[in-house]
């Protein structure tokens, strides 16, 4: 036997599972090993700890099948009386209350032209049901005009917003183009400017050139 | 009368047989379902949903000599759908168990509790251990099954089960020595 083989018969001798050599043989290895038997001890303090919990005993019979019942193969649940006993007892006061009720506060309850009418104390007088042939006409006259009205107004409202647009998409455009026309003319401009210094710039250096010419020749002579 | 004979006399038509089996096991049922939660209504509502469930489907049940076995395994059955289904919320209130004690720990061995404090301690304790293994534990501590009867409930080797029982005494003994809970708080009230 070794330590493990020992442990394994621990649950067995804890609860008188083992037969009388098994007993033997593992008193006999524990008296060898206190390390074990030290360990068999406080499990079987754990053991005795656990058997002081109380136990607590259902007050009342859970279960109980009535005798009524044909039980041959019978698949129908158990009737929980007890349970069913409660509901059905909560079921007829709330009835007798409701009765009772009805009683004391002189409900009404009535029905005409298929309608249900509910009231308390005197009975109550029947209130108008539905509207004349004028009211409905009038009606619709009334939400025909407030569409109309609404249309319009839906109407104007986007015609505006559609000038607006256009009128802005104008202003833009006019905008470009000015711009556009000023930045031309300024190049225009600036283009005349320079053909106009490059052509003095040709005079001077013509003039200039005369000038060395005549001077040259008048030295010679 | 033997658990064997009444279920054969309900499978013959005697529901009266039923109600027999229902006043013999409804003590022990509600016992587990109460251990398994630590709860007195999750413990009545299990109960009856397990008899409910054994009452419709009787007839599956192969060997009527097994009727304990089977019933528990419903009711062990129920418990982990419970505990599955209320998850989110069962998780929590058991989170806020774990983290609070009744008594503040103290790693001083002066520490004394009165068996009022010792008990719910106790019940804190089990609620921490990993559920196979407190189902274990409850089985055999509490309903004195044995390690066969529980490996045929939970359809799990008789060494895993008795594996089970060891790392859960070991996990409940760490808890214990770590609150200085120990069995004199429970005989002699302080």
């Amino acid at each position: 036997m070794n330590h493990e083989q020992a442990r394994m018969l621990f649950m067995d001798y804890l609860y008188d599972e083992m037969d009388s050599t098994e007993r033997i043989a593992l008193e006999a290895y524990l008296e060898e090993h206190p390390d074990l038997q030290q360990e068999l001890k406080e499990l079987s303090g754990t053991a005795e700890i656990l058997s002081f919990m109380p136990v607590d005993q259902p007050k009342e019979k859970l279960v109980i099948v009535p005798s009524g019942i044909e039980s041959e193969k019978t698949t129908a649940p158990v009737r929980r009386l007890n349970t069913s006993f409660r509901y059905l007892s909560g079921a007829a006061a709330a009835i007798l209350i409701f009765f009772m009720g009805i009683l004391v506060s002189n409900l009404n309850i009535s029905t005409t032209d298929g309608s249900l009418a509910i009231s308390f104390g005197e009975k109550a007088e029947p209130v108008q049901q539905g509207f004349s042939p004028e009211q409905v006409e009038a009606i619709i006259t009334q939400v025909q005009a407030d569409n109309a009205a609404l249309v319009n107004q839906l109407i104007n409202t986007l015609q505006d917003e559609q000038q607006d647009q256009i009128e802005q998409s104008l202003i833009n455009f006019a905008s470009y183009y000015n711009e556009q026309r000023t930045k031309d003319l300024e190049l225009i401009s600036l283009g005349f400017d320079r053909l106009e210094e490059s052509t003095y710039n040709r005079f001077r250096q013509t003039d200039e050139v005369l000038g060395e010419i005549i001077q040259t020749v008048n030295t010679e002579r | 009368m033997e658990d064997a004979k009444l279920v054969q006399d309900f499978w013959g038509g005697d529901i009266q047989a039923f109600n027999s089996l229902v006043q013999r096991w409804q003590p022990p049922i509600h016992r587990f379902a109460f251990r398994f939660f630590n709860n007195s209504d999750e413990a009545h509502d299990i109960t009856q949903q397990t008899f409910i469930k054994a009452y419709q489907k009787m007839d599956t049940l192969d060997d009527a000599d097994k009727f304990s076995s089977w019933l528990y395994r419903i009711a062990n059955n129920l418990c982990l759908d419970e505990l599955k289904r209320a998850g989110r919320k069962r998780t929590s209130s058991l989170e806020a168990l774990k983290v609070a004690p009744a008594q503040p720990v103290t790693d001083s061995p002066d520490v004394e509790y009165s068996q009022a404090e010792a008990t719910i301690l106790l019940n804190k304790a089990l609620i921490q251990i990993p559920t196979e293994q407190r189902v274990v534990i409850i089985m055999k501590q509490y309903e004195n099954l044995t390690f066969k009867e529980i490996a045929e409930i939970l359809d799990e080797s008789i060494n895993t089960v008795k594996s089970r029982m060891y790392y859960g005494l070991k996990a409940l003994r760490d808890i214990f020595n770590q609150w200085n809970l120990t069995k004199e708080a429970f005989e002699y009230e302080s």
